[in-house]
């Protein structure tokens, strides 16, 4: 190998020392153990009997393994249709929304753009609108565009978000121009040096907010319950929302217990936690971006 | 070099048409927010200015909302509320966010690496209604924080009884459950450090530590600007944490503007009340925003 | 010879036909659109079968649309972008809203003109004064509200000595049952759990004072709160001394309803305050625990001076006619369905042939999805008095039935969530020792009246 210098081997190795690293594994075992207490507990319980999940607190492992809580959700809800529906919505619209707004974080990146602060300024506005300001107006849109009761409503309501249109300029903010200028020079047309010279050097930035934008739409609820009244078009939030607060009345007796309750709440975590443990790949970089070395 | 004098305008117009292709990038986005964000918005206004009435003509009464909603002591309390909390809420968990990347960064196990990020964020996947309910009882008097005060031979803490843990307990729980969310976003743009840099540093003497300080924090400093602004666009915004967790010794404290429009008026069927608070909601996060997007402006970065 | 009187007679006969048959689908053809919360169907299956059970029952095509989540949000969206509703589900307290803005429809003279609804043996007279605004009717029943009333877990307080039926019913007696039970109960049982936060469920026991819950309004319109007068002290540091000695469970400070529930359900506790309903559910959910380790036993509190007792019951449950509907004769036709027999079995037993069949003497035999609906398909106790119920109930349930006379409606207003959130700031001070009982008072009154709740 090169021996440039033999001071090389001597240098200690690139990493915090020893007490730095134990402090560090300590900070995040920290985090890691208060995390994790929610989660078996929500395991816990959603594998409990009947009885035993309606004991207040904090339980970490069932008294007693059953599927109970799970069979009740399953015979009181119409999961699969919800899992397809959820499916269906959250992956068009977030395939649509990564490409409409990685296209206009790029443009805001533009420096010489004119009216381009005033754009900045127009997106992020939106994200300040509260909720309670359209919740009438909302519901009467979707009607006047025909959009109640459809597919098309629950991808078409919320498709953009000013949110991932902000971060993707910011992840686009650390591309070097001088890549962009040289791609201009040699006649490459914007969407060219989009694709193929922006886009693959934001792709940590770009993974991240693909995968938590699929899991705002997979868990949007405030919407679709305004506009979707059939239930075959229901999603999966919505119906294991209606599961669990089935108890809404004042002294009704139909009684939904804990872990068919948390039965529910798993049920609609889990393809989340899977498409996480696949995103990771690109969300801990293990994709080496080459182009720098350029 | 002589500069031939043109007119702006057509200066101007040249640039847009020069910009053509890049304006048609955008604009399917911004057809979106006029018909979903901002048409709805002027509807909504609209309703603030009249006295509720759901079904039939609504009457016009102008700012009379507005002036009983300004003059109602518990509106400015939740207001200021919002605020404390949320501002606080802000900066803390983009810290801890920050932390927590730095520390995933620094892991060398891949594996280890995978579990301690996925665990991290999946408080964010829960709702508030589990997380919430979960901490209510972890802080509750005979739950598990008070047993390790118990063993520790110290006095058990009333934390949703006592008005001043009200606040710190929001803040901690919101952090808890947001930080991971935050390092996801933050990690990503350490990801992209080539390891060459850090190796150049090395060489020159820098300790790790250094590294950190000198390479890691500034590559994040962008994208830390940008949810701090990002952020702000939501202090006031805290609903679903506030309506689990709160009760009625700590409300003053912690009650939060949206759970005054819930409970006085989406609750009592007051449009109108809902429309005007949340207009003033609207305009005190727009102040916010540019004060934020002000001050760090003014740390002399390329940032917009 | 062509005799045109013998082609027109066919003719005549035809056109006779067809006018009576229209006439005769005329009637099936009507529509009718409800939005509900509650009641109907469990899922969309059920929901489908529901509708058609009752559009048979009232000759109408019934469209039922109940939303996922959020139903305030969702009726006040419908309503304001002009959908329109014949039937709209509602608590009593929402009522009053609508009924300001002048989005319901006066339905007095409906029930006036139903023999149903007008039947004093079928809805009592008073009954209708919970859905009155200026003595004008503007909702109908979808159920009777039950009242809350005091559960006590039988197997552990025979087990500590005590015979239920033997307790003194002053604040001294239950105190005594207390410390006996907690005695027996062991590590993290305690005498009493209650739901202060929402000042809920304390009727019982400001009953030894005579003290009402909620709001009072008197003749001259002023509004008093008893639970914040002097007379509420005493009870009020009864409270305090529980929790002080270890008997009032710490989280009554803090927990929900739901908390309380499983604590009780679980043996954790050994007297709560809850619906008399949920008398019989205890009891089921405590599966094979019952009756040696669990029971839930009614009782009804602490008595008044006046050796009476003081009982609260819950917001109506109710049916409103929004304004713009389309068939408001068909909206009281249901309402008066619902104060059936067969109203009442649809409400609560279910879909015949889907959630029960009867059996050759009549008998209901309830399937699998039946039995797991509790028998509650929005009205556990149906509207009318003379219903029988083809079942029974779960055990201990008409006991605790039997104590309705005592029961009174609290009042709801605007401010009724204002007057609960202050009586539960200080009342907590005050359980907790960190006021007492007369600085806590002094306080709700000042507050309450700065609010306007004390008028």
């Amino acid at each position: 190998m090169i021996k440039a210098g033999r001071a090389h081997n001597l240098l200690p190795r690139n990493q915090l020392s020893p007490l730095q690293k134990a402090l560090n594994w300590l900070l995040l075992l920290l985090f890691f153990a208060t995390m994790i207490i929610p989660m078996l507990n929500v395991l816990a319980v959603s594998f409990s009997p009947r009885l035993q999940s309606m004991q207040p607190g904090v339980i970490l492992w069932p008294s007693q393994w059953t599927v109970n809580g799970y069979q009740t959700v399953w015979t009181r809800a119409n999961l699969s249709r919800a899992f397809f529906n959820s499916s269906l919505v959250s992956l068009v619209g977030t395939a649509v929304q990564i490409l409409l707004s990685s296209m206009a974080g790029y443009v805001l990146v533009q420096k010489n753009l004119p009216f381009r602060r005033a754009l900045s300024l127009l997106i992020l506005f939106t994200l300040m609108i509260p909720g309670d300001l359209t919740l009438i107006s909302i519901y009467a849109l979707n009607k006047q565009l025909g959009l109640l009761n459809s597919y098309q409503g629950l991808i078409l309501n919320g498709l953009v978000s000013g949110f991932s249109i902000l971060l993707m300029r910011n992840y686009f903010q650390s591309v070097p121009e001088s890549l962009a200028e040289s791609a201009r020079i040699d006649k490459a047309g914007e969407l060219r040096v989009f694709a193929s010279i922006y886009l693959p050097l934001s792709l940590p930035g770009l993974a991240s907010i693909t995968f938590l934008e699929f899991v705002g739409k997979w868990n949007a609820l405030m919407i679709p319950v305004t506009i979707i009244s059939d239930p075959g078009l229901y999603t999966l939030p919505m119906v294991l929302r209606q599961l669990a607060f089935a108890t809404d009345s004042t002294s009704g007796v139909d009684y939904i217990a804990p872990n068919a309750q948390m039965a529910a709440i798993v049920i609609s975590v889990i393809p989340l936690i899977i498409l996480y443990t696949f995103a990771q790949r690109f969300l801990i970089g293990g994709l080496t971006l080459g182009a720098t070395k350029g | 070099m002589q500069i031939s004098p043109r007119r702006p305008s057509s200066l101007l117009r040249r640039r847009l048409r020069q910009y053509r292709a890049i304006y048609l990038m955008i604009l399917p986005v911004l057809v979106y927010f006029l018909i979903f964000s901002f048409y709805p918005l002027i509807l909504g206004l609209v309703q603030s200015l009249q006295k509720e009435r759901l079904l039939g003509t609504p009457q016009f009464i102008g700012l009379a909302n507005y002036q009983s909603l300004l003059r109602d002591r518990n509106f400015l309390q939740a207001l200021w509320n919002s605020l404390y909390i949320g501002s606080f809420s802000l900066v803390i968990n983009i810290f801890t966010g920050m932390v927590l990347a730095v520390s995933l960064n620094e892991l060398r196990s891949r594996a280890v690496k995978a579990t301690v990020q996925t665990v991290t964020f999946l408080p964010y996947l829960f709702s508030w209604t589990v997380v919430g309910g979960v901490w209510v009882y972890v802080l509750s008097h005979n739950g598990l924080v008070n047993g390790m005060l118990d063993a520790l031979g110290l006095d058990r803490i009333s934390f949703f009884t006592v008005p001043a843990w009200g606040r710190p307990v929001m803040l901690f729980t919101n952090a808890w459950k947001q930080s991971g969310y935050f390092a996801v976003l933050l990690l990503a743009s350490l990801v992209g450090i080539d390891p060459e840099v850090y190796e150049a540093a090395h060489i020159d003497g820098a300790s790790r530590l250094q590294q950190i300080g000198r390479i890691s924090l500034p590559m994040m400093l962008p994208t830390v600007k940008t949810l701090l602004l990002l952020g702000a666009t939501g202090v006031l915004r805290n609903f679903d944490q506030v309506l689990i967790m709160s009760r009625p010794a700590i409300k003053d404290k912690v009650g939060s503007v949206l759970l005054f429009i819930y409970e006085q008026g989406i609750l009592k069927m007051k449009i109108g009340l809902a429309t005007s608070a949340a207009a003033v909601v609207l305009a005190a996060t727009f102040l916010i925003a540019l004060a934020v997007r002000r001050a760090s402006r003014y740390e002399g970065s390329l940032y917009d | 010879m062509k005799k045109p009187g013998f082609k027109l007679l066919p003719l005549l006969l035809a056109l006779v036909m067809a006018l009576s048959l229209t006439g005769a689908l005329a009637q099936t053809g009507g529509e009718l659109k409800i939005l509900t919360n509650v009641t109907g169907g469990k899922d969309d299956a059920e929901m489908v079968l529901f509708q058609e059970a009752l559009g048979q029952a009232v000759g109408l095509t019934v469209t039922m649309e109940k939303p996922a989540a959020n139903y305030g949000d969702v009726v006040m969206q419908k309503l304001g972008a002009g959908e329109v509703y014949d039937l709209i589900y509602l608590n009593a307290p929402q009522m009053f809203y609508l009924q300001e803005q002048g989005a319901l429809t006066d339905l007095t003279d409906y029930v006036t003109a139903s023999p149903i609804l007008s039947d004093t043996a079928v809805i009592p007279a008073d009954e209708w004064d919970q859905v009155k605004v200026d003595g004008r009717i503007y909702a109908g029943f979808n159920k009777t509200e039950v009242h809350r009333l005091v559960n006590i877990n039988k197997a552990v307080a025979k087990a500590a000595g005590i015979d239920v039926d033997a307790i003194e019913p002053t604040l001294e007696g239950y105190y005594e049952v207390f410390k006996k039970m907690k005695e027996v109960g062991g590590e993290g049982f305690y005498g009493l759990n209650a739901v202060i936060k929402d000042a809920w469920d304390l009727q019982p026991w400001f009953a030894s004072a005579g003290l009402k819950a909620g709001q009072v309004v008197a003749e001259d319109g002023s509004v008093s709160v008893p639970y914040a007068s002097e007379e509420a002290i005493p009870v009020w540091e009864w409270l305090a001394k529980l929790y002080a000695e270890g008997l009032l469970d710490p989280d009554s400070l803090t927990g929900s309803s739901g908390d309380m529930r499983g604590k009780f359900n679980t043996g954790k506790t050994a007297v709560v305050v809850d619906w008399a309903a949920w008398t019989g559910l205890y009891n089921l959910n405590a599966g094979e625990a019952f009756p040696e380790q669990f029971e839930a036993y009614p009782l009804p509190g602490t008595q008044t001076p006046d050796g009476g007792y003081m009982l609260a019951r819950g917001d109506a449950s109710i049916w409103v006619v929004p304004a713009n509907a389309a068939n408001v004769e068909g909206a009281v036709k249901v309402l008066e369905f619902f104060a059936t027999q067969e109203g009442g079995e649809l409400l609560s037993l279910g879909i015949e042939g889907h959630d029960y069949n009867r059996d050759a003497e009549g008998k209901v035999i309830f399937t699998e999805v039946g039995l797991s609906h509790n028998k509650d398909h929005g009205a556990p106790f149906p509207v009318s008095r003379q219903y029988v119920d083809p079942i029974g109930f779960p055990p201990n349930v008409e006991l605790a039935m039997s104590y309705l006379p005592h029961a009174s409606i609290q009042h709801s207003d605007a401010l009724t969530d204002m007057y609960r959130q202050i009586v539960a700031k200080y009342g907590t001070q005050i359980v907790n020792g960190t006021m007492s009982g007369a600085e806590g008072v002094a306080a709700m009154q000042e507050e309450l009246k700065a609010e306007g709740v004390i008028k």
